[in-house]
C-alpha cells in the first residue's frame, strides 16, 4: 500500500522490523529485497506519489512536482544544478533510463584502492541481473535512434571515435520525448512501476509518502528510531509529525541527504559529507539546416565515447550523449547571447543537443546550512575543467562533422561556431560556476564505503561504522564514481547490501 | 545561492544613495510601481524590467510577471526570498557604474540588455548567480507558456489531461 500524508492527518508513532528512508534506486531494491526475506518493511519517501495519470509532460508542472527544490537545487556557488527526483521512486522517476553498470576495472579500483573486498565480481553479477530482470533492461538498435541521436554518432563516427547505442530500461516507449519530466506510458521501467510493486506484492510493506525523516535517534551504537514530519509536496510545509522505531534501518535519500541526515543525527564520523563526486555534464546545442525535432523519440539513445576505466584510476575522460530537452530547459541551457538566443529558439525544431559527462574524483562536500538544508560545496579541479573543455570541443567537431551549420557553446558571450577554426575561441575560456551551464544528475560518494571507520561511513558491509543496525544503500556509498549511469550500480550494490542484512538475525 | 557578504552590500547602499541623487538629476522616470503580492511593489518593478530586458521585444511582461509570482507564492518561501533577494541587489547595484548611479529598472532598455549580459561573464561570482537567476526565471517562464510554442514549432505535450 502506498499512502499520503492526508490518510494521516494526526501524523503517527509505529514500530515496524525495517524502515527505510528513501524510495529511489536504493530504497526501492531494498524495500523488495528485504520484505521477499520476510521481513516487515516501511518506507519513508520525502515527495509524493505521482502515477502516470498525473505526468503532464508540462515543464513548469512537472520540475516542481518530481524534483527537490524544483530542480533548482544548486552548488553553493551557483555552478552546478544537482537534479534529483523528490517523488515515489526517486530519481528513477525522472531519469533518462539509461541503464550502465560497474565495469571490472572500477570494482577491482575500489577492491584494491579502497578495501570493499567483500563481494565479488561474481556476486555483483548476480545482483546486476536480477536488477536488469527487474527493470526490462534492453538494448536501443541503431534503427530506433531518433535524428538527433543519429546525427551525434555520425559525427562521433566521421571522426574516427567509438560510437554505441545505449541499454536502456524502457520497455514499449511510444517515444514522447518526455523522460525528464515523468513517463506518463509507465514504458520506462522507475523504481515506482519495478521495484516497488516487486515489493508491494508481498504484503509486507508499506509506502508512505509525503513524510520527511529529520534525524535518527540512536543509543549506545544502535539506531532506535527516526523522526520527522508530514509534507505538503507544493511547498514543503510541515504537517503532523511521526516517529518510527525499527530493529533496522536503510538509509536511501540520494548522495545529498543521505549525508545530511547523519550529519544532524550526529552518525557516519569524520568522514560523512565528504567525497562528493558530482560527474558534472555540461550541454552542447547545434543548429541544423533542416528539421531534427531532438524532442521527439528516445532522448538519450546513442553515445560518443571516449571514456577510459582502469583498475589504477578508476573511470576517466568523458562520454558525449545526445539528449532531448523541452523548451524552457533548452532555453535556459543554451549559453547563448540573449537576442541570439530567441533566434536559436525560433529554430527549435533544427536544434540538436547533446551532454558532456565528465566522471570526476571525488572532492566536494554536503555540509548542512543553517535552514537545516544541504549545503553542496564543489569545485571543478583544473583537471576535470580541461576535460570538459576538451569534451565540449569534441561534440561541437562531432556536431560540424555531421552537418550542423553552427554549433552553441556553453560560454556566455561567444556566438556560434560555423567551423572548426572557430572553436579556437575554446582555448580561452575557462569553465566558470554559474557561467557555464552545467547540471549533475549522478551525485555520489558522501558515505563512503570502506572497512576503516573514519576514512569510510560505512563498512564493506554498507553497515554505518558506528551504528551497524543502519546500512546505507544508495548513490552515496560509492568510493569513487562507479559508472557513467549510476541507477544500475545503486541498484546493485543495493541488492547485495539488503541481501547482507538478510544474512543476520532480524533483531 | 550565497547571499552577498555584507561589505558588498555596503557598497551597494552607497552606490544606491549617490544612484537615486543621479537618477533625479538626469531626470530618469521610474517604471510604474506595480502592486504585487509576493515580491512587493519594488520587487516586481524590478522583475518586470528584467523580464523587459531578457524577452523578445513586446513581451507581454506583465502576464508573465503574474505568472512568476504566482508560482512563487505557491512554491517554497525560501527559493522566493533568494529570487527577491537577488533582485534588490539588482535594482540598487545593477545601474550604478563608474559614471552615473541608477536603480537597475530606470535604465533604458538597451543598457539593461547589457548590464544583464555583461553580469554573465562578470568577474564578481555574485553578479553571475544573478544574472544566471534571472536568465532561468525569465526564460523558462517565456518558453513553457503555450503562446509561445507555434512561434518556435513545438507541438506542445502529447497527453492533454
Ligand atoms: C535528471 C536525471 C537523469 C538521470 N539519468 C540517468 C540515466 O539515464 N541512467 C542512470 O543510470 N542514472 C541516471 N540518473 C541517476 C539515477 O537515477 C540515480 O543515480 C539514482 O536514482 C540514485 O539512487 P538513490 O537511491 O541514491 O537516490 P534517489 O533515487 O534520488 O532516491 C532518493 C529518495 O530519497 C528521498 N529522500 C531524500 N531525503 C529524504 C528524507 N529526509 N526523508 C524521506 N525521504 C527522503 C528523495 O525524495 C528520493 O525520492 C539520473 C538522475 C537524474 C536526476
Ligand atoms: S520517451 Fe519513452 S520512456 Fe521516455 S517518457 Fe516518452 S514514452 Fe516514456
Amino acid at each position: 500500500m502506498i499512502r499520503g500524508a492526508a490518510e494521516v492527518p494526526e501524523g503517527f508513532t509505529v514500530r515496524t522490523e525495517v524502515c527505510v528512508v528513501g524510495s529511489g534506486a536504493g530504497g526501492g531494491v531494498a524495500a523488495a529485497l528485504l520484505s521477499e526475506g520476510g521481513r516487515e518493511v516501511l518506507v519513508l519517501e520525502e515527495g509524493p506519489h505521482v502515477p502516470r495519470e498525473r505526468m503532464t509532460q508540462r515543464e513548469e508542472q512537472m520540475y516542481p512536482l518530481l524534483y527537490r527544490d524544483g530542480g533548482n537545487q544548486l552548488t553553493d556557488d551557483g555552478g552546478i544544478s544537482v537534479l534529483q527526483g523528490r517523488v515515489v521512486g526517486g530519481s528513477t522517476v525522472v531519469n533518462m533510463a539509461d541503464v550502465v553498470g560497474i565495469t571490472e576495472e572500477v570494482w577491482a579500483h575500489w577492491r584494491t584502492l579502497f578495501g570493499c573486498d567483500r563481494w565479488s565480481m561474481d556476486d555483483l553479477a548476480e545482483a546486476a541481473a536480477d536488477c536488469r530482470a527487474t527493470i526490462g533492461a534492453n538494448h536501443v538498435t541503431a534503427e530506433q535512434l531518433n535524428r538527433n541521436n543519429a546525427l551525434l554518432v555520425r559525427g562521433g563516427d566521421r571522426l574516427g571515435m567509438r560510437t554505441a547505442t545505449m541499454e536502456h530500461n524502457r520497455v514499449g516507449c511510444v517515444g514522447s520525448g518526455y523522460c525528464l519530466i515523468g513517463c506518463a506510458y509507465d514504458a520506462k521501467r522507475s523504481v515506482a512501476v519495478s521495484w516497488i510493486p516487486r515489493a508491494l506484492a508481498t504484503g509486507r510493506v508499506m509506502v508512505q509518502s509525503e513524510a520527511r525523516v529529520d534525524r535518527f535517534e540512536h543509543d549506545r551504537g544502535r539506531v532506535v528510531a527516526v523522526v520527522g514530519h508530514l509534507v505538503r509536496p507544493a511547498d514543503g510545509a510541515k504537517l503532523a509529525p511521526f516517529r518510527v522505531e525499527a530493529d533496522t534501518f536503510v538509509l536511501a535519500a540520494g548522495a545529498i541527504h543521505s549525508p545530511l541526515l547523519l550529519k544532524v543525527s550526529g552518525l557516519g564520523g569524520a568522514a560523512v559529507g565528504r567525497n562528493l563526486s558530482l560527474q558534472p555534464q555540461a550541454p552542447v546545442a547545434a543548429l541544423f539546416a533542416d528539421d531534427v525535432v531532438m524532442f521527439r523519440g528516445i532522448p538519450q539513445a546513442g553515445y560518443v565515447d571516449a571514456e577510459t576505466a582502469t583498475a589504477e584510476e578508476g573511470l576517466g575522460g568523458f562520454r558525449l550523449e545526445a539528449v532531448s530537452a523541452t523548451p524552457g530547459m533548452s532555453a535556459i541551457t543554451t549559453a547563448l547571447p540573449t537576442a541570439d538566443l530567441h533566434r536559436f529558439m525560433t529554430r527549435y525544431r533544427q536544434v540538436a543537443a547533446n551532454l558532456c559527462l565528465v566522471p570526476d574524483r571525488p572532492g566536494g562536500t554536503v555540509t548542512a546550512d543553517r535552514n537545516g538544508r544541504p549545503r553542496i560545496s564543489y569545485a571543478l579541479t583544473p583537471a576535470v575543467q580541461a576535460t570538459m573543455i576538451d569534451a565540449i570541443r569534441t561534440a561541437a567537431r562531432c556536431w560540424l562533422a555531421a552537418g550542423a551549420e553552427g554549433v552553441a557553446l556553453p560560454f556566455p558571450g561567444l556566438p556560434m561556431a560555423r567551423s572548426e577554426a572557430d572553436l579556437a575561441a575554446l582555448d580561452r575560456v575557462s569553465v566558470r560556476p554559474a557561467s557555464t551551464p552545467m547540471i549533475s544528475a549522478h551525485p555520489q560518494g558522501t558515505c563512503r564505503m570502506g572497512p576503516r571507520a573514519g576514512e569510510a561511513v560505512v563498512d564493506t558491509d554498507l553497515r554505518l561504522h558506528d551504528a551497524p543496525n543502519l546500512s546505507v544503500l544508495d548513490a552515496s556509498v560509492f568510493p569513487t564514481t562507479a559508472s557513467s549511469h549510476t541507477q544500475l550500480p545503486v541498484m546493485s550494490l543495493a541488492w547485495l547490501g539488503a541481501r547482507a542484512i538478510l544474512e543476520r538475525p532480524a533483531r | 545561492m550565497n547571499g552577498p557578504s555584507r561589505r558588498w552590500f555596503l557598497g551597494g547602499g552607497l552606490l544606491l544613495v549617490g544612484g537615486t541623487l543621479v537618477a533625479h538629476a538626469v531626470g530618469h522616470r521610474p517604471m510604474e510601481e506595480r502592486a504585487s503580492a509576493f515580491l512587493g511593489s519594488s520587487g516586481r518593478t524590478t522583475l518586470e524590467s528584467v523580464l523587459e530586458a531578457l524577452l523578445p521585444d513586446g513581451a507581454p511582461v506583465g502576464e508573465v510577471a503574474d505568472g512568476i509570482e504566482g508560482f512563487l507564492a505557491q512554491g517554497d518561501p525560501i527559493q522566493g526570498g533568494q529570487l527577491g533577494l537577488a533582485l534588490t541587489v539588482l535594482e540598487h547595484t545593477g545601474g550604478a557604474s563608474l559614471w552615473s548611479f541608477s536603480r537597475f529598472s530606470r535604465r533604458t532598455l538597451d543598457e539593461r540588455r547589457e548590464i544583464l549580459e555583461g553580469w554573465r561573464s562578470s568577474s564578481l561570482q555574485t553578479r553571475r548567480q544573478i544574472a544566471d537567476a534571472m536568465r532561468r526565471v525569465a526564460l523558462f517562464s517565456w518558453y513553457t507558456r503555450e503562446q509561445t510554442w507555434a512561434a518556435i514549432g513545438y507541438d506542445g505535450p502529447w497527453v492533454h489531461p
